[in-house]
């Protein structure tokens, strides 16, 4: 609300996601079990809207980390490297990278009200196999800030419960970011010609709106 | 307002309109591009100083602030700010000296409103802050000031282009149109010229329809022209032979002997068939009418107009021919007598067959009587040869009272010195209209041959200036006289032009620069023509109306009565007025026939605009039958100057 006020638009902010669009866009690519993944996130959601922080991380957690089952390469999924999945296609095809869990329960999140402010996406380095393997990955995690400076708990889909981030001694932190000051003032809605000249970042968010979540 | 003007001021307003909007359009949108590289700038530099800065170890604060300085004083930036998670300043760096070299009302008009790029800083896992930096947008209102400019006067060029463009192509397009509008002040004016038709669709349609308009009144003019003629031809002339009768002869003959200024000395040839009433008993009366009609054939081709002649019957056995220039007397009696010999063709039955012919000259001291006087003895006397050698002494007494017979040096001499002298003057003759008003006065030239002398009427002059061809001089010096005394104040002048001035060039420029030169009196010059020379020399005419009716000054025909049926003709000249013959205005009291004929003739040229005038009036009863046929101004010996 504050950010409305402000005259910053950002996706999310309000319960604006378009459920019967998402339904039918769901049914129409990628069938009745789509359609019946959307119908349960309704549900879910809506069961969420008044519950405590915590449950809400635990709930879209374990919900996104359950509906895309397969976690495989970009270039598996989209036959492309490095391709970032709105929640409705990670969703859809029950399949996707890191950064798409990542997003979708971000979105997801925002959907129930947690401020831009508490929740991260953030690149990391993941030592597969614990912290004292050789072997590290590129990853992306959704991080969670209770406060601005308190220890953040990771949502993860490597690891299915939420840990503290001192719990991960497997993930070096390298980058984080949000959607802060993205979609600002005048910048209306980009339409969908310019989507190539957006930002990887940008342009998902820009898809998801087409999707119906707002 | 012109269409011309008003389509002009369509078009500028809308060509402005258009390069308005297309050059707003383009600002905005070179705005609007602007301020998407901008905000992209914004959003990547803050992305990677803010990946850089969750790179360091931030132990130490001023690894952060030199990291922040470098960033900010190598590159282009308006401000960079970091904000720690709570929202306390970490550090900002600012350049409040950046203000754009573009005038103030631009910017604010096209403001670029670029948003700052944010982006989260990392300290492990816990957040160090948020970045949040600016570019410096002093070159972007640069480029849209440059680029508006250039787009401006690209655009001014452009429309200037087409300003010029565009008056042409109005020109070009309106051009038929200006054709019309002078055709139809032309037709407002009552002269009914046609113009060429206009290829454009509307237009075209208009001109035909004008042209048609034009066409159908000279048609109604030359129909009721033509009726005129058979009008004046039943009421003057003799339907036998078809020769002027006896009235309308003598008319013509005493118009002549009358008109001091352009006649001097004439033949009068009379002769009379004596066998008349033998040839009837032989041939019968058809016969003889053939006959009749194959000697008034004769006459009349004869008769040539240049030499101002003209026959008639004067009755049943009687002919007439007369001519107005002095002709060799002898050889065109010879000439009447075996033209109406060989035209009767009789010789089979009266091999004796000769008409008694005699001639004589005829001056302008002569009366009519002596017509009658020709006529009576040419009946009785068996003796012609005797006869003619009275009636040529007569003549000459006659002759030697009137000139002095002079070498051509002596003329020359007195001409030269006359003209230099300048010893010419006009003559005053008042033209009234019949509420008694002034028209204008006629003003014939006068000239004296020596200091002191009787003022000659051109008559007696005009020939030897012709042959040693000082014409051209007093015609030039009579134009000036004319203008000279309406620039002092006198009345309205009417000036005789003859048809030898008329289609003289070197004297048409002359007239028209000195009415150019005076535009104040051409208003009061009235020049008129007389109508043989018109229908004669009817191109130079038409040219002479041409150049000189735009000056203001009034054109007309005088001495008009024998061409009427050719007066359509006259119809798009916007001639002011004509003057009637004196032969058709006499005796117009009681002759009914010429009463019809002048009704129709003043019909004909108030249609065309134009005003009728009478020559020659002699009787007050004249003057008061002539209004009633609509008449409109009269002169001649009857007629006083109005008083004022």
């Amino acid at each position: 609300m504050a950010c409305l006020l402000l005259g910053i638009w950002i996706p999310g902010i309000q319960a604006a996601t378009d459920f019967s669009k998402l339904r039918l866009l769901a049914e129409q690519r990628y069938g009745d079990r789509a359609k019946n993944t959307i119908i349960e996130l309704e549900a879910l959601l809506n069961t969420l809207r008044d519950a405590p922080d915590q449950e809400k991380l635990e709930k879209i957690n374990l919900f996104v980390n359950d509906k895309i089952r397969r976690f495989d390469d970009d270039i598996n999924i989209w036959g492309q490297s490095d391709y970032w999945a709105t929640p409705l296609e990670s969703l859809g095809r029950e399949a996707g990278d890191c950064e798409d869990y990542s997003i979708a329960k971000y979105v997801f999140l925002r959907e129930l009200g947690i401020p831009n402010e508490k929740l991260r996406l953030t690149y990391v380095r993941a030592k597969i196999g614990g912290p004292n393997s050789r072997i590290s990955q590129a990853h992306m995690i959704l991080s969670y800030y209770p406060t601005p400076n308190a220890e953040p708990l990771i949502l993860d889909n490597l690891v299915i419960s939420i840990r503290p981030a001192s719990r991960r001694p497997d993930l070096v932190p390298i980058f984080s970011f949000n959607s802060e000051g993205l979609w600002t003032g005048t910048s209306t809605t980009p339409s969908s010609d310019s989507l190539s000249h957006l930002s990887r970042w940008r342009n998902v968010l820009a898809r998801m709106q087409a999707d119906g979540i707002e | 307002m012109s269409l011309i003007k008003q389509l002009w001021i369509a078009i500028s307003l809308l060509m402005l309109l258009v390069f308005a909007a297309c050059v707003i359009a383009s600002i905005e949108s070179s705005k609007h591009t602007l301020e998407q590289q901008l905000q992209m700038k914004n959003i990547d530099n803050a992305t990677s100083l803010a990946l850089s800065l969750s790179q360091i170890d931030k132990e130490d604060p001023v690894n952060v602030a030199l990291l922040l300085s470098a960033q900010f004083d190598n590159g282009h930036y308006q401000r960079i700010k970091l904000v720690d998670p709570e929202g306390k300043l970490i550090s900002e760096h600012n350049n409040p000296d950046i203000q754009p070299n573009t005038p103030g009302w631009f910017n604010h008009l096209f403001s670029i409103e670029v948003h700052p790029g944010v982006a989260q800083v990392q300290n492990g896992w816990s957040q160090y802050g948020t970045l949040s930096l600016e570019s410096d947008a002093t070159f972007a209102y640069q480029a849209l000031w440059d680029g508006s400019k250039k787009m401006l006067l690209w655009s001014v060029g452009i429309a200037l282009l087409a300003g010029v463009l565009g008056s042409w192509l109005l020109r070009i397009i309106t051009r038929p149109l200006s054709e019309m509008a002078n055709m139809a002040e032309a037709i407002g004016d009552q002269r009914f010229i046609t113009i060429a038709e206009p290829r454009v669709t509307e237009f075209k349609s208009l001109a035909q329809a004008m042209n048609r308009l034009s066409n159908r009144i000279r048609k109604m003019l030359t129909e009721q022209s033509q009726l005129l003629e058979q009008l004046r031809f039943e009421a003057n002339y003799e339907p036998i032979s078809g020769l002027m009768n006896r009235k309308y002869f003598t008319s013509r003959v005493s118009a002549y002997l009358d008109n001091e200024d352009n006649f001097e000395e004439g033949v009068l040839v009379v002769s009379h068939i004596a066998e008349l009433a033998e040839i009837n008993a032989k041939f019968g009366g058809t016969g003889t009418d053939q006959i009749l009609k194959r000697i008034g054939h004769a006459l009349t081709e004869l008769c040539k107009p240049e030499n101002a002649m003209f026959a008639g019957r004067l009755s049943g056995a009687d002919f007439a021919v007369f001519s107005g220039s002095p002709l060799n007397r002898e050889l065109l009696c010879q000439q009447v007598k075996d033209a109406i010999i060989s035209a009767a063709a009789i010789e089979g039955s009266f091999p004796e067959f000769g008409p008694r012919t005699i001639a004589s000259n005829i001056g302008r001291s002569h009366q009519l009587d002596s017509l009658k006087d020709l006529l009576a003895v040419i009946r009785e006397r068996n003796d012609l040869t005797q006869l003619q050698l009275e009636i040529d002494d007569l003549a000459q007494q006659a002759a030697s009272q009137l000139t002095t017979t002079r070498t051509e040096s002596e003329w020359r001499a007195r001409l030269d010195n006359a003209i230099m002298s300048k010893r010419l003057r006009l003559a005053s003759f008042p033209v009234i209209s019949p509420a008694n008003t002034l028209i204008h006065n006629e003003g014939p030239m006068r000239l004296q041959l020596e200091p002191n002398g009787p003022w000659l009427p051109a008559a007696e002059f005009i020939g030897w200036a012709i042959k040693l061809d000082l014409i051209t001089e007093m015609d030039d010096l009579l134009v000036q006289i004319a203008i000279d005394d309406l620039k002092n104040g006198k009345p309205a002048i009417g000036l005789n032009i003859s048809s030898r001035a008329v289609s003289n060039p070197a004297y048409l420029d002359h007239l028209h620069a000195l009415l150019q030169a005076n535009p104040e009196v051409a208003g009061k010059l009235w020049l008129e023509v007389p109508e043989d020379g018109v229908f004669r020399h009817m191109e130079a005419f038409r040219n002479f109306c041409l150049m000189l009716k735009p000056l203001g000054c009034h054109i007309g025909v005088e001495h008009v009565g024998a061409q009427v049926a050719r007066l359509g003709e006259l119809h798009d000249l916007g001639l002011s007025y004509i003057k009637i013959d004196a032969s058709v205005i006499r005796h117009i009291d009681s002759n009914t026939g010429n009463q019809a004929f002048l009704k129709g003739l003043c019909l004909i040229v108030h249609s065309l605009g134009m005003m009728a005038i009478a020559e020659g009036v002699q009787t007050h009863e004249e003057i008061a039958a002539l209004p009633a046929l609509g008449i409109d101004g009269m002169t001649g010996p009857a007629i006083q100057t109005p008083a004022v």
